[in-house]
């Protein structure tokens, strides 16, 4: 299509282009560059664009003993903790996902089951369940389980979440694999299972590996569930709020806790951008 | 109280002479309390067992926390200490204790919120505590503490409500406590020549005066969250000066009086000044940016708890030494202003599975020595036990010339310091949604209409 | 068509579910138009191959299954939970019926709360269609800069929502927030953003729109890839202008695909709560107080549990009336286009 626009039209549309990338990538780069400042150069007016960077902020951040003292109180953030418990119970997720969810994934897929399009819908409903209606009910469960503020609570919990995503993205990967394949395997005499171990999984390699990245950054977005269901063990989006609230002084440290929690999606992104796509948009981007 | 009070100033004045003498007596008397304290109870009974303590991030926090070494020194229980935000950690307080969770033993909380959280069981009554000789040491003398603050802690619950009075429990212990002043910034005042407001009009008209002035200044620090902790500082004190009572008997029946006259006459002058007065971002503004601004500069004066404006006279800052203090605005009819006390206390969470340790966390956490160590260090301020406040190392360091007119301008204050609120279950509920219609009022809703669904909706909860 | 094989599978089975919930599976979607055929007939093969009753096959779906009807049955909890006057904190648990809700619907406050709700959904949606559509346009022109800079389209859309809130926050503060300082080079503002009731809503909505934007404009783009060069080349020789040949060929055929993508965006942003809870928290005032957020408050800060599970619901409900006005269009664009 390029070689019918003239050089001034194509100009115009990179400078757009630009624009675009420009506005949705600022605030990202604004917030690194607030979270390399000092303090001083944080507050200055107007805005700084040329500073001498520092690591302060991240020292602060990860250092157990001794954080930022203001004058409001010491705030000790240990920020690794929280990053930890976001790893674990986001890999977590994936597997149990996996596990649970792949098998599923497929039947619905290739198998004839009672209201099998039902119990389909009824899976992906859960993507837009209001998640603060079971909380308490969940608390009260949690409580007497014994599962409250541990990993294997705050897997199970974030099921409600990656399971569906899962199990719909497996579907529509299983879908894409042509049928013939199978038959012809089903015809030389495999069992189902093993064609399934062996000619299906293969075939679908590529595509979990990206439904895993997507439901691995689905559970390290979540913010709500681990708000309310954990404490020692809360993921990193909810120990952001002890970065929220002690006024401007604590904005440095604030930007650098954000950028540890972008840090990992943004990796993401470059591991695996068309994976991320087609997850992101349910199927919609291949 | 105030003859407690009476009775410090002239000690004061008395002890004020002997500097030096007076902080070698302190050495030897902390060496020797600890020692026979030491023997009274065993502190190693709980040996080997850790607790978890919640609390705000704030400065009393960081008083307990900076002695924590020694606590684990003296008894062998560790501690972890578990610190959030100030509006996140009501929260999850509320969460934790309501959902039974043995997770932390220790929390902190002020009187109000403990109405909300006594009746369901949820904090653990601390009279047993206290009167078990196994468990409390002899010198501990619960007495010590200011009579206002025990009564304040001290009620029973009946029918599911507050019940003040005889034969209450103790609900929870203070570290500290704060009284609602007004502190300024004495140089920028002077220099606009500017007389220190007594009133909400007054207040305003010196806003006006300071904005065109400096425009880059915030003329006056704050609350304004939609959350009840912006109430109970400058609003709740300012109001009950024009008579206004969040809940009042009409007829036997409690009914809340926010949409009497008196209250509508305080809600348009305190939302007027606001107006004219606050930052922007009033409705996101809660304590850490009041702090902040009088401590960086920017803010000319603040109403709020008496100790921020202490804490900020630390020498470096931008404000050190500039801070000065006043009671809190009044009415212009009053003939007194009023100012709201707000305790910091640390309670027992009933679902503890470690109860024995927790008790002597809170013990040695409101012990004579620490409560000391922590006022002079400068962060457990204002000191809720009668013996610091005889205390002339605490004295000495509080009438420093930097801390200006502190002393003071707290003795002034505390004279007439009572709790304004009535004490209700439901009080959240009701403070949060006072909070909310201010918000609204400041942006414009009309004060009187305003009052009006807003008691309308408290009546509803009742 | 190279898109959507998921999202059409979905849209058909709300569709069945919502309008004959019952007799979901008797009525199989009879489609006229090409994309629907392909997921119908693959639905038909399925069921007329095997009759017998694959038992395998339902032990493997079973965990999955039942791990989520375990979250169901917290969710009907949840509304029960609705038609009581529980408090957090206080031992006693009524049952009172619909009090809650005829109690909130006498409240001004609700009434603004559905407002507020609604309001979001709907502006964040629409502003993010058409961004989406022009985005989606502008880098489907397949420049040099839009082929080395599409992965930035994803950037807003992997990052934690509570993140970006937080982010924002910080960046729109009225007084040290580098919006107004920019702003001010071009003789704009100051703003006060979300610290006031007039402005409030319309930015933490246009947070919403700057994170999920990329998300109409990849699904768009996925939908822009599927028509062919021909098609274009026809309308062009045709003598079809390019904005005819945009309103007239390509926006029929994409238009599905924007449907979808609304599908998800209303529903979504029905229910959001980490943006506005990151930046106003419902304030100020309660310009900002949606149901999801408002609920929060009353459950879990005012302590009135009963009374906030009952926000939810009707949060609930409005997502599904949403969902089935989402997809009645998408029915409706979907006839006309055959």
């Amino acid at each position: 299509m390029d070689f019918t626009r003239s050089p001034a039209t194509t100009f115009v549309l990179n400078a757009l282009v630009a624009l675009c990338a420009l506005i949705l990538a600022f605030p990202l780069v604004w917030i690194v560059m607030m979270s390399l400042k000092t303090q001083t150069d944080v507050m200055a007016w107007p805005p700084t664009f040329v500073f001498t960077p520092t690591l302060e902020n991240f020292r602060v951040l990860f250092d157990v003993a001794q954080a930022g003292a203001t004058s409001y109180g010491t705030i000790k953030v240990d920020f690794l903790s929280p990053i930890i418990n976001s790893v674990v119970i986001a890999l977590g997720s994936v597997v149990v996902s996996l596990i649970v969810g792949v098998p599923a994934g497929y039947v619905l897929a290739r198998r004839d089951i009672p209201f099998k399009e039902d119990i389909a819908f009824f899976i992906l409903g859960f993507r837009f369940a209001p998640v603060l209606l079971v909380v308490i009910p969940l608390f009260s469960l949690f409580q007497s389980m014994g599962l409250y503020d541990t990993y294997v609570g705050m897997v199970w919990v974030y099921q409600v979440i990656t399971l569906p995503m899962i199990v719909w993205l497996t579907r529509s990967y299983v879908e894409d694999i042509p049928k013939d394949i199978e038959e012809a395997a089903a015809i030389d005499g495999a069992k189902p299972v093993r064609v399934v171990l062996h000619i299906v999984l293969p075939l679908l390699k590529t595509g979990l590996i990206g439904a895993s990245l997507l439901v691995f950054l689905l559970a390290w977005h979540n913010f709500a569930l681990g708000l309310m269901l954990s404490s020692t063990k809360a993921p990193v989006t909810v120990a952001l709020l002890k970065l929220l609230n002690p006024g401007v002084q604590f904005y440095p440290v604030m930007a650098a806790g954000l950028v540890v929690t972008m840090i990992v999606p943004v990796i993401l992104i470059v591991v695996g951008q068309r994976h991320l796509e087609r997850g992101l948009t349910f199927g919609a981007v291949k | 109280m105030r003859n407690s009070m009476a009775a410090f100033r002239n000690d004061a004045r008395r002890r004020m002479k002997s500097i030096l003498l007076g902080s070698l007596l302190l050495t030897t008397t902390a060496a020797v309390t600890t020692s026979a304290e030491a023997e009274t109870i065993n502190w190693r009974q709980f040996e080997g067992t850790s607790i978890t303590w919640a609390y705000d991030i704030h400065p009393y926090a960081d008083a307990l926390a900076a002695e924590l070494p020694q606590f684990e020194k003296l008894t062998g229980i560790k501690v972890t200490p578990e610190l959030y935000p100030d509006d996140s950690y009501w929260n999850k307080l509320t969460i934790q204790l309501t959902t039974k969770s043995p997770a932390w033993d220790v929390v902190g909380t002020g009187i109000q919120p403990a109405w909300d959280l006594a009746p369901g069981g949820l904090l653990e009554p601390l009279d047993q505590y206290l009167n078990d000789p196994k468990l409390t040491d002899a010198g501990y003398d619960y007495n010590d503490f200011f009579p206002s603050l025990r009564t304040a802690l001290t009620w029973k619950v009946e029918d599911g409500q507050i019940a003040t009075g005889e034969g209450g429990h103790v609900w929870a212990i203070p570290h500290a406590f704060e009284n609602i002043q007004l502190f300024y910034r004495k140089d920028i005042l002077d220099k606009y020549k500017i007389a220190v407001p007594a009133t909400p009009p007054e207040m305003a008209k010196a806003c006006e005066t300071l904005k065109a002035a400096d425009p880059s200044i915030t003329p006056l620090g704050v609350r304004g969250v939609r959350f009840w902790s912006s109430i109970h500082t400058a609003a709740v004190s300012i109001a009950r000066s024009y008579g206004v009572k969040d809940f009042v008997m009409k007829d036997d029946v409690l009914d809340t009086g926010l949409d009497s006259p008196e209250s509508i006459a305080f809600h348009k002058d305190y939302v007027d000044m606001i107006k004219k007065c606050a930052a922007p971002s009033f409705a996101n503004d809660n304590w850490y940016q009041v702090v902040d601004g009088i401590s960086s500069g920017r803010t000319a004066m603040a109403i709020d708890s008496n100790m921020f404006g202490f804490w900020n006279d630390v020498a470096g800052k931008p404000a050190s030494g500039k801070i000065a203090f006043a009671p809190p605005l009044h009415a212009p009819n009053a003939k007194n202003f009023e100012s709201n006390i707000w305790i910091w206390s640390l309670a027992m969470n009933s679902a503890s599975q470690k109860k024995g340790p927790a008790w002597l966390f809170i013990q040695w956490a409101t012990s004579k020595q620490v409560a000391l160590a922590g006022a002079v260090g400068g962060k457990l301020v204002n000191p809720p036990r009668a013996s610091t406040w005889n205390d002339k190392a605490w004295l000495d360091y509080a009438a420093k010339p930097e801390f200006n007119n502190f002393v003071e301008s707290f003795k002034t204050t505390q004279d007439r310091a009572a709790l304004a609120f009535t004490p209700r279950v439901g009080f959240g509920e009701a403070m949060n949604a006072w909070a909310v219609a201010m918000q609204k009022m400041v942006n414009g809703d009309d004060v009187e209409a305003t009052l009006k669904s807003l008691a309308e909706e408290i009546r509803a909860g009742m | 068509m190279k898109g959507g094989s998921l999202l059409l599978p979905f849209l058909t089975t709300m569709e069945n579910f919502m309008m004959t919930p019952h007799l979901s599976k008797a009525v199989m979607p009879v489609g006229t138009d090409t994309l629907a055929d392909r997921v119908s007939s693959a639905g038909k093969s399925d069921s007329q191959t095997e009759r017998t009753v694959d038992w395998l096959s339902l032990v493997v779906i079973a965990p999955a299954v039942l791990i989520l009807l375990g979250f169901l049955l917290l969710f009907f909890y949840g509304v029960y939970q609705s038609l009581t006057d529980l408090r957090l904190g206080r031992p006693i648990v009524r049952f009172v019926g619909f009090a809650n809700y005829t109690a909130l619907m006498k409240t001004t406050d609700f009434w603004n709360n559905i407002r507020v709700t609604v309001t979001y959904a709907v502006c964040a949606v629409l502003l993010q269609a058409l961004l989406g559509l022009a985005i989606a346009k502008l880098f489907a022109s397949g420049v040099l800069l839009a082929r080395l800079l599409r992965p930035i389209i994803l950037l807003p859309l992997v990052l934690p929502p509570m993140s970006v809130a937080l982010m924002w926050t910080t960046m729109m503060n009225p007084q040290s927030g580098i919006l107004n300082y920019l702003l001010s080079l071009v003789k704009l503002g100051p703003f006060s953003w979300i610290s006031d009731p007039a402005t409030a809503l319309l930015s933490v909505i246009l947070i919403d729109v700057w994170t999920y934007t990329p998300f109409f404009t990849l699904i768009i783009f996925a939908g822009l890839q599927g028509i062919t060069d021909d098609l274009r080349e026809a309308a062009r020789i045709n003598g079809a202008k390019a904005w005819a040949t945009f309103t007239n060929i390509e926006l029929p055929l994409i238009a599905p695909y924007i449907l979808i993508a609304g599908v998800f965006r209303v529903i979504e942003s029905l229910n959001q709560f980490d943006i506005i809870f990151g930046t106003t928290q419902g304030g100020p005032g309660n310009s900002t107080a949606a149901l999801s957020v408002q609920a929060y408050f009353t459950a879990f800060q005012n302590l009135t549990f009963g009374r906030g599970a009952a926000l939810m619901v009707v949060n609930w409900l409005i997502v599904l009336i949403g969902a089935f006005l989402m997809v009645k269009a998408w029915q409706a664009v979907r006839s006309r286009v055959s």
